[in-house]
């Protein structure tokens, strides 16, 4: 074994080709691993800025509370001991946590919002849930991370390490010979792509596990280890293909042309063929059914009768039956009536955001059903589910965004209703009503 | 030359792998070319399909309050160009529907890769993939191959005794590669020009003949570099391998790395950031002297010594209208002083990237691929400038209606009649031809034709002075 070794060290130091590409792709990976770590720092800026923030216009707030006063003077309207304006100045911010496991994969994370403020009226698909002010051809080339790395490089290194395994010997005629010192050629030529897998997944874990260690203080070592399993099984299956290329290969040009023929198969065709039928079978959705509930929806509610607004709220929330107002008309005022318009509207905007949704995991059932002979969206999905970057993790937040909305509607009609005075203590309690939904979006 | 090229491509046919490569390429390529033509068709549809049942719900929403009618708002679908059929650019990413509405100027949203899991990272299989990625591999694999094969066959010295210069020798094969990739660039052009569902035009044509002058120069500079290795290493694997991570790092590395170097030259803000500056800007003025409540008085004085009254209840007309006419003035020019910043450094950013080609070629093509296909950056911007001066139009129609319409101060139970919404006309956008846009390319153009004399160039002068019968 020790010959086979230091006979391979031999084969990779002759030249200058080899150590080059081994060094281009270490840059490649930590330069990756570099841009996770400040994408993940950024965010995580951002996310205390937004508390900050928050925190200052609360204050705010209570010098009201203690001054005796309703709101801002040039807002004269604002009335903070009502329940309406507490929740307004309570501003809710639904934030999905950076995950610390970007560092490693940012995947699709770039193309959503993790931040939102919710009221009364957010919906799930909001403009204001857009992704970060981006220039489009950046967000169009993609992140640099290490995810990409070893996706999509470390097949390429692996060509470069193997194309001239057994294709070598070929081609300058000693593979007769070999046969004769080695009858298994099928052994010998495994023990040789074993020595470059086991280098590769040294390479591995030394770039998975010492970001874990120096930056990320071995808090996340499950998640970490999880990643590494999944980068090493597509190591061992990318050593799988270069394997077979080389037993039947016939030289080395044979086995160049065809190792990159299958990394254009698996990371350019294949997943754009699927890209191309996706989007003839199932093409983005120009929430249109959106537009329709925000204009025609939206004004259809609002022009129903009170009455059938009221029965409607009471079905939606048959906790108000109890209430006073529920049973005697004469005692409902106007904002209690507003607040049972806002909680059918929030009903129904919901109903709506939830067939988007739905549609939107309709594409991805059938961009799943592919994975079979489409590898590599496999492995982004994959490691996306694990970091938290992916699409699902985004529908899970914008599915948060529309309970909050209904929580919202729910508490302020209850308070409505119940003409309850808003306080310090019961702002605090409005306050803090997601506080306990700032996780991570794993799955 | 000819009879160079000639035998090169006798030599291509008479393999029998080649012969079903070249079927295989064209057959792929005219599927994609089809497919995507059709995609593109769809997805027009589509959006032809929600502009007009928006527009109709406009059309059909009654008597309303024109203030009512700006919260309604409208919605600008951003349209698909012809050759997005060829190149996607920033289609999947950048999003095409734009709100429009009383207040706020919204963003782009709802693009289709925020729509569904990860998918694919080069895009779908539209032509440019195959045009950018699969054909330059190709001609790096065939301008190799046809060097080594004459060097380890001994062809070369029987050439060059016959008097053939290994310059032409070397050149013969560059070229008969890069017709050969010319060929199947103009089949892939011909197949989307017949199968395009409208009538061509001379701007269409225009942008395909660029299409065909930047493929063919990338071409030719992959060739004639590949063509330079292979004959300075004598056709030996190193030059392949050489060429193959060159090829890599101008795909893969140099424009991410770019692009990250270009982005912390040039910072965006952050949304947060943005939208807080600007509700600053509205609220206390753009020069933090002039807040709205003084920009309301002065407005109200001016308005009451127009007319002659002394309180806004005396007016002849709404003055509600004309307070929010001012405020969506004021914030169109703060919208003109934020967005018009974020422009600038995404055109700042835009522009090194363009810069970077002279280190790239193959980003120079990225660049001008998009740019031809009214796919780019720029084109998306532009969409969004186009979007907001209607926005601004569209909305002082309806303030101007809740000011003058006949309603007075305070009247927001007033209703225009169906009539006046009906006269306010639809957002139509159209892609500015190519003519009054090229100036933005230019660095794009000259990165490309430096790399091409430059290649050519010393592919030249190394061919000429080699001595492949020493070698």
């Amino acid at each position: 074994m020790k010959k086979l070794i230091y006979f391979e060290w031999l084969h990779f130091s002759r030249g200058l080709a080899r150590p080059i590409a081994v060094l281009l792709f270490l840059f490649a990976a930590s330069f990756g691993i570099y841009n996770g770590f400040s994408s993940y720092h950024e965010r995580v800026a951002q996310v205390q800025a937004i508390e900050e923030s928050r925190a200052e216009s609360h204050q705010e707030v209570f010098d009201w509370f203690e001054s005796g006063t309703e709101g801002p003077e040039e807002r004269p309207w604002v009335k903070i001991s009502t329940p309406f304006w507490s929740m307004w100045y309570a501003k809710h911010q639904l934030i999905q946590n950076p995950d610390p496991l970007m560092v490693y994969n940012i995947g699709q994370s770039e193309h959503f919002g993790y931040y939102k403020r919710v009221s009364m009226w957010s919906t799930a698909f909001d403009d204001d849930l857009a992704a970060e002010i981006a220039n489009p051809e950046f967000v169009q080339l993609g992140a640099l991370d290490f995810s990409f790395v070893w996706i999509y490089l470390m097949p390429l290194l692996l060509i470069v390490l193997t194309y001239q395994v057994k294709g070598l010997e070929q081609d300058v005629g000693i593979l007769p010979l070999l046969r004769i010192q080695q009858p298994y050629t099928g052994l010998w030529l495994l023990r040789r792509l074993m020595i470059i897998g086991v280098a590769m997944l040294l390479l591995l874990s030394l770039l998975v596990w010492i970001p874990e260690l120096l930056f990320l203080k071995s808090s996340q070592t499950t998640g970490v280890f999880a990643l590494w399993m999944i980068y090493a099984s597509y190591l061992f299956f990318w050593l799988v293909l270069v394997f077979l290329v080389i037993y039947f290969g016939k030289g080395q040009a044979d086995q160049a042309l065809k190792m990159v023929g299958l990394w254009l198969l698996f990371a350019v065709a294949i997943p754009g063929v699927v890209n191309q039928y996706v989007l003839l079978r199932k093409p983005a959705d120009l929430m249109l059914s959106l537009i329709e509930a925000n204009r025609d929806g939206q004004q259809e509610i609002w022009d129903r009768p009170q009455d059938k607004v009221i029965e409607e709220a009471l079905a939606v929330l048959p906790e108000l039956q109890g209430s006073d107002a529920a049973t005697n008309d004469s005692l409902l005022e106007r904002q209690m009536i507003n607040a049972a318009y806002r909680l059918v509207w929030s009903d129904y905007i919901a109903g709506v955001s939830n067939k988007i949704m739905e549609d939107q995991v309709g594409r991805n059932q059938l961009i799943s059903a592919t994975y079979w002979f489409n590898p590599v969206g496999g492995y982004h999905k994959w490691l996306n589910g694990i970091s938290g970057t992916g699409h699902e993790a985004s529908l899970r937040f914008r599915r948060k965004i529309q309970e909050a909305t209904f929580s919202i509607n729910q508490t302020l009609i209850m308070d409505e209703w119940k003409k309850r005075k808003m306080d310090r203590a019961s702002f605090v309690e409005y306050a803090q009503m997601f506080e306990s939904d700032r996780v991570m979006e794993r799955e | 030359m000819i009879r160079i090229i000639l035998n090169e491509w006798k030599g291509w046919l008479r393999t029998g792998q080649f012969r079903w490569l070249i079927i295989f390429l064209v057959l792929i390529l005219a599927a994609v070319s089809y497919f995507g033509v059709q995609d593109v068709a769809k997805r027009q549809a589509r959006i032809d399909g929600s502009k007009q049942e928006v527009r109709d719900q406009w059309e059909n929403m009654g008597a309303s309050n024109p203030h009512g009618a700006a919260h309604f708002g409208s919605y600008a679908f951003k349209p698909l160009t012809a050759l997005s059929a060829l190149d996607e650019g920033v289609n999947l990413t950048a999003g095409r529907v734009l709100r429009l509405e009383g207040h706020v100027q919204n963003e782009i949203v709802h693009s289709s890769q925020s729509q569904s899991v990860f998918i694919s990272y080069f895009g779908p299989l539209k032509a440019s993939i195959l045009l950018q990625i699969v054909i330059p591999i190709l001609i790096i694999f065939l301008t190799f191959y046809g060097i080594k094969g004459e060097h380890e066959q001994g062809r070369v010295r029987l050439l060059m005794v016959q008097g053939i210069s290994y310059f032409r020798l070397i050149f013969g094969k560059v070229i008969s590669v890069w017709v050969f990739a010319v060929l199947v660039l103009l089949i892939t052009l011909i197949i989307q020009l017949l199968t395009f569902n409208e009538s061509i035009s001379g701007d269409l044509l225009l942008r395909t003949g660029l299409i065909v002058l930047a493929y063919g120069s990338f071409y030719l500079i992959i060739g004639s570099i590949t063509g330079l290795f292979s004959l300075k290493w004598s056709g030996r694997s190193s030059a392949l391998t050489t060429m193959l991570a060159i090829w890599v790092v101008w795909l893969i590395f140099l424009p991410k790395i770019t692009s990250w170097f270009v982005q912390e030259q040039y910072p965006l803000p952050s949304r947060q950031e943005f939208t807080d500056a600007m509700r600053e800007d509205r609220s206390k003025g753009i020069d933090g002297h002039n807040p709205s409540d003084e920009r309301e008085k002065a407005l109200k004085d001016s308005v009451l010594k127009v007319y002659g009254v002394t309180s806004v209840d005396s007016l002849p007309i709404n003055y509600d209208g004309l307070v929010m006419q001012a405020d969506e003035e004021y914030g169109n020019k703060v919208w003109d002083k934020h967005f018009g910043a974020l422009f600038g450094v995404m055109q700042k950013q835009k522009t090194s990237m363009q810069y970077a080609g002279f280190l790239n070629p193959f980003g120079s093509l990225q660049s001008l691929s998009m740019g031809i296909s009214g796919t780019d950056q720029w084109s998306h911007l532009h969409f969004q400038q186009e979007a907001e001066a209607y926005r601004r139009v569209f909305i002082k129609a309806l303030n101007d209606e809740h000011a003058f319409g006949g309603s007075r101060t305070g009247d927001w139970g007033w209703k225009a009649e169906q009539e006046f919404f009906n006269q306010i006309e639809d957002f139509h956008y159209k892609t500015p031809l190519y003519s009054k846009v090229s100036s933005f390319y230019w660095p794009d153009w000259i990165s490309l034709g430096l790399w091409l004399i430059l290649s050519l160039f010393m592919l030249a002068f190394f061919s000429r002075n080699a001595n492949p019968i020493s070698q």
